[in-house]
């Protein structure tokens, strides 16, 4: 549009220093309009020199907040570009929700980047697709455009919610055993449980090495006393408000402020999921408050499927997609996503 | 106290660079705005004063802005303030000035020279603070683009000659501050700028700037090689558009007759608007009249009001009884006269006009005719009876019995009508055509020829024929812009030129426009007679003058394609004529014509020499650098003024410097002023007892921050561990409070 505004512009001089023969007018118009010819030039040799890619392939945002991310830009030119613009889509996983995003800058020769900053509005992986690059003269009468392919993912996580939960009685029970366990040093740390897949970190003397060796993969016993000394907690994060982007968010809101207080009374907390097409439940241990972030992030990933409430052992809880938190059978809350911050701060959830 | 980076640092001397840029592009702006405006008519200014004022003040608000950017918008506000009290104060002395320039632009008959020194000074004052407030403080660049496009591309309408400087220095400023805001709004955030000497929209400023250069360059070789073709591009242009919208609109075919002058170029669709017919051959050019001008108003004729004439000569003859026939007798009386007196006078010869668009609001009639006959319905058009000018032969004397008594009627008319023409017909708005009126106060005529003569000589002297004059300026009167500045027109402004220098010399002319048909244009029919399409390729304007047996007749003063005058009316001698014009050609060098029309004519020849080259070529007069060096005089006069300005911030640019300095190199300076002052004569620092000493010389430091900096500066210089941010600033801080301290004692 500005450049054909431009040229209308340059027509009237041209037609004025025709009508009334000014030689300076004249020169006016030739020189704006062969500007325009190298001006266009110009476009083609920058878009041809600058190329663009996002600088971290992976962002950590909160939700409602801003964040920044930079675009690095590579000009092997000569001259620096005063303006380009990158079209980027911007899509929710899960929501099938997409936008189109235009992000502007400039850039020195040689290395370059530029921070931009953006919000998101649901928990999830957002992912950056680049689509195309234009570079513009110094006039931005003109642009030279190049399709670009390349993608960032963003993990979007709730924000901090405190939740009060008591668990004395568990604490308790778990001091009991510890104590009782504690004399027999070396010895089996009392009954198995389970065994479970090896994960980084467990103590190589609990490999259970016959099962190892069966079937060819690491194996570890896991105690009785662990599992005292910790809380279990089952996600089934199905059910109709976790198709909606504002029901997930409630559900890893929560999830996040559930463990956030456990682990305040907690040393550590087992969380199971299912996922499809998998034969075993999937686990992850939660000792700080840190990990909270690791396990979202798996769980963004992970394609989760309900285990219901009868797959769950007795004793451990159960947060649903439906916000609704269970300990075995019984029912601790059921939180509503429209309240959940005032339901989790006025109350102190005792188990 | 704020703690400076070095990067922020960076970013400063950046933007001193950038606002340096654009100190320069503004000023470039401003005086090429002034010297367009040099060029108003009749209007004067002290060249000094005025370049001086718009480069101070621009100057000068930048110094602030580089200095303490947020004063700017203060100080600027301030100095329009000033610029308005100014115009208060001097209330008529501005207001004075102000319309005199108003009325350069708008009024055609201004003639004296007004000084508007003081209003231009405050104007371009006041233009210079607007414009930094605009580009550099709210970025905001159309408007100002706005303003020097409309000065540029505006100054041709009002007559002003604008010269290649100040259009190549409004399009430097355009163009460089078209890239620096481009470029300035996207550097935001960015990382690797961080670490160049020079800013983005600096560096795309040069780059900018040397393409301008270059450009410029070769825009003005074509200009000067190509330029007349150039512009004839520009009329072919024109020229299609408008026979575009006459034939869309369907003005093509209507036959058009009026008193407006043009001031355009004269486009022709060659669409036959209406059949001309005639019962046998024509042998001279038939001229039909559709329009008759008396009063000329500036670029048009008023209708010519022989009405009023009439009356007056009914007043004159006593005829008040016999008023409403005196305009009839008066229309057919040549004709009928001729008719009647002629011994062997020849058949009248019969004409019919049929107009193509069957609209008959307008008549074309043809010289010495009877009155029209309208024929009948079955037949739409009018006819005419009339004569050739060479078949006019009046003879009072010899006229039948039984007509005497009419003949003594039209003898009476023809007797009072050529005295109230004397008065009604001469008449000439001089305040309008004030150069014109000069020009032929000069003229020595005794006779009609002689004022035809000085007519014919003015023109071949001074002006060309041509359908593409160009379009002429708001505030200048068509006719004198056609014979003293543009030197070229066509018919409409030979024959008003013509019309109002007969005027001017005394002898009463009227302007008519209407259709010229040549013999060669009508063609044989098989029924005998003789046919025309009457276009606007004919369509025509001339000159008539009175003379007496003849009345009114038609004046060609338009030249031919070839250049040649064809000027003819009865009594004059055209072989004299072509022979004192011969003379006079070679005699142009003392021709009365003003000194633009001598290098008119002389442009012309050489033009026609060179193909229209000359049209488009740059005139290097020495005396246009006169502002080159003006302006380069007024920046260094303002650099010395603006010296101890400069001093300070450099002083500031100092404080800047130790602000971003590591704590090794402030504790260098630290010791450097102390013994500048004498103090602590053969310390280094290195010494054990010097914080102990340092805090005795000074008592604005403790001996705990004595032993902290020397702590600090030892670490740095020897310690493993790099220090702080907070360790460098608090160094920092020791000195700032040292030197202040010592500044105070003395």
């Amino acid at each position: 549009m500005k450049k054909f505004a431009f040229l209308a512009l340059l027509f009237i001089i041209y037609y004025i220093a025709g009508m009334y023969e000014s030689p300076a007018l004249m020169v006016v118009f030739l020189t704006q309009f062969l500007l325009m010819a190298v001006m266009l030039i110009l476009a083609l040799y920058l878009r041809s020199h600058l190329t663009a890619c996002f600088e971290n392939k992976l962002v950590w945002a909160e939700k409602d907040k801003p964040f920044m991310w930079r675009l690095r830009t590579e000009n092997s030119g000569r001259l620096p570009v005063s303006r380009f613009v990158m079209k980027i889509k911007i899509s929710q996983e899960g929501s099938g929700q997409e936008k189109n995003r235009k992000v502007r800058g400039s850039c020195e020769c040689g290395l370059d980047s530029a921070a931009f900053e953006e919000s998101a509005g649901h928990c999830g992986l957002m992912k950056f697709q680049a689509v195309s690059l234009k570079a513009f003269d110094y006039l931005s009468l003109f642009s030279g455009s190049r399709r670009v392919k390349d993608t960032m993912e963003v993990a979007v996580f709730p924000g901090r919610l405190d939740m009060k939960i008591d668990t004395a009685s568990v604490c308790e029970e778990n001091e009991e055993q510890d104590q009782q366990n504690a004399s027999i040093q070396g010895s089996d740390h009392g009954e198995i449980r389970q065994i479970r897949e090896y994960r980084e970190g467990d103590p190589v003397r609990h490999i259970h090495w016959n099962q190892t060796a069966r079937t060819g993969r690491l194996w570890v016993k896991e105690y009785e006393r662990e599992a005292k000394g910790s809380v279990r907690l089952f996600l089934d994060p199905c059910g109709e408000q976790m198709s909606d982007p504002d029901g997930a968010d409630g559900f890893y809101t929560l999830l996040c402020a559930l463990l956030s207080g456990m682990l305040r009374t907690v040393p550590v907390v087992h969380v199971f999921w299912k996922e499809r097409g998998k034969p075993r439940i999937s686990t992850m241990e939660i000792k700080e408050e840190a990990q909270c972030r690791d396990l979202l992030f798996t769980l963004y990933h992970a394609e989760t499927e309900g285990c219901g409430k009868d797959g769950i052992p007795l004793g451990a809880m159960l947060l649903t997609g439906d916000l609704a938190w269970y300990e075995g059978e019984r029912l601790i809350f059921q939180f509503s996503k429209q309240k959940l911050a005032e339901e989790t701060a006025q109350r102190t959830f005792r188990l | 106290m704020k703690v400076f980076t070095y990067s922020k640092n960076r970013e400063r001397r950046q933007a001193d660079r950038q606002a340096v840029l654009e100190m320069l592009s503004l000023s470039a702006g401003i005086c090429g705005i002034l010297l367009a405006l040099r060029s108003l008519p009749y209007i004067s200014f002290s060249e000094g004063t005025v370049f001086a004022c718009a480069v101070l003040v621009c100057g000068g608000m930048y110094g602030i802005y580089t200095v303490r950017r947020k004063w700017a918008l203060p100080a600027g506000v301030l100095l329009l303030a000033v610029c308005g009290i100014a115009a208060a104060v001097q209330n008529d002395l501005f207001l004075g000035q102000l319309s005199a320039v108003w009325e350069s632009l708008t009024d055609m008959g201004v003639q004296s020279e007004t000084d508007a020194t003081f209003a231009f000074s405050v104007a371009a004052a006041a233009l210079s603070v607007c414009f930094f407030i605009l580009e550099s403080i709210w970025r905001q660049h159309w408007l100002p683009y706005a303003a020097v496009t409309g000065v540029m591309a505006g100054a041709p309408f009002f007559g002003i000659q604008i010269g290649l400087l100040p259009v190549l220095l409004g399009l430097a400023f355009q163009i460089l501050f078209w890239t620096i805001h481009i470029a300035e709004r996207r550097t935001e955030n960015r990382r690797g700028a961080e670490k160049r000497k020079r800013s983005l929209p600096v560096r795309c400023s040069i780059f900018m700037g040397v393409t301008l250069c270059v450009l410029a360059g070769v825009s003005v070789v074509i200009t000067t090689l190509w330029g007349s073709g150039l512009a004839d591009l520009v009329y072919s242009g024109e020229g299609f558009v408008s026979r575009s919208m006459q034939q869309i609109t369907g003005r093509a075919e209507t036959p058009t007759a009026n008193g407006r002058v043009s001031a355009g170029n004269n486009y022709h669709t060659g669409r036959v608007q209406a059949e001309v017919t005639l019962m046998e051959q024509p042998e001279e050019t038939l001229y039909l009249k559709g329009f008759t001008g008396g009063e000329y108003i500036g670029g048009e004729w008023q209708a010519a009001e022989d009405g009023k004439v009439f009356l007056e000569i009914a007043d004159r003859l006593h005829w008040e009884s016999w008023e409403a026939w005196i305009g009839g007798m008066f229309t057919s009386m040549y004709f009928v006269m001729n008719e009647a007196s002629a011994e062997s006078s020849p058949e009248p010869r019969q004409v019919f006009i049929r107009h193509a668009d069957e609209s008959y609001q307008t008549m074309y009639t043809p010289y010495f005719s009877g009155w029209p006959d309208y024929g009948n319905a079955q037949e739409p058009g009018y006819a005419y009876q009339y004569y050739e000018e060479q078949e006019m032969d009046v003879d009072w004397e010899n006229v039948p019995d039984e007509f005497t008594r009419v003949r003594d009627w039209y003898r009476d008319i023809e007797g009072a009508y050529i005295q109230v023409i004397e008065d009604a017909y001469t008449g000439v708005p001089e305040d309008l055509l004030p150069r014109l009126t000069e020009f032929c106060r000069g003229g020595e005529v005794d006779s009609l020829d002689d004022a035809t003569l000085f007519i014919l000589d003015t023109f071949r002297a001074g002006v060309s024929y041509t359908l593409t004059p160009g379009r002429a300026p708001l505030n200048e009167d068509i006719v004198e812009y056609f014979l003293f500045e543009n030197h070229e027109g066509y018919c409409v402004h030979f024959a008003s030129a013509a019309t109002l220098m007969y005027r001017l010399l005394g002898y009463p002319a009227r302007y008519v426009s209407g259709y010229a048909l040549q013999p060669s244009d009508f063609i044989q029919q098989e029924d005998g007679t003789w046919q025309a399409g009457m276009t606007d390729e004919s369509a025509h304007a001339w000159t008539e003058i009175f003379l007496e047996n003849y009345g009114w007749i038609p004046v060609e003063v338009t030249p031919a394609s070839d250049g040649s005058y064809n000027t003819f009316y009865p009594g004059l001698d055209t072989e004299t004529l072509e022979q004192i014009l011969s003379e006079v050609e070679l005699d142009l060098g003392v021709s009365d014509m003003d000194a633009g029309a001598e290098e008119s004519a002389g442009t012309d020849r050489a033009e026609e020499e060179n193909g229209g080259m000359q049209r488009f070529s740059f005139d290097i007069d020495p005396e246009k650098y006169h502002d080159l060096i003006l302006i380069v005089s007024v920046i260094l006069a303002e650099s010395l003024l603006l010296l101890p300005l400069f001093l300070d911030y450099r002083k500031l640019r100092r404080r800047r410097k130790e602000e971003c300095m590591d704590c090794r190199r402030i504790f260098s300076r630290l010791l450097k002023l102390l013994s500048a002052r004498g103090l602590m004569p053969g310390y280094n620092g290195t010494e054990e007892d010097f914080p102990e000493k340092l805090a005795e010389t000074l008592p604005c430091i403790s001996r705990e921050e004595a032993e902290r900096t020397v702590e600090i500066v030892s670490r740095a210089a020897y310690g493993y561990e790099d220090v702080t941010e907070e360790e460098d600033e608090f160094v920092r801080v020791i000195y700032f409070r040292t030197e202040k301290w010592l500044n105070q004692r003395d």
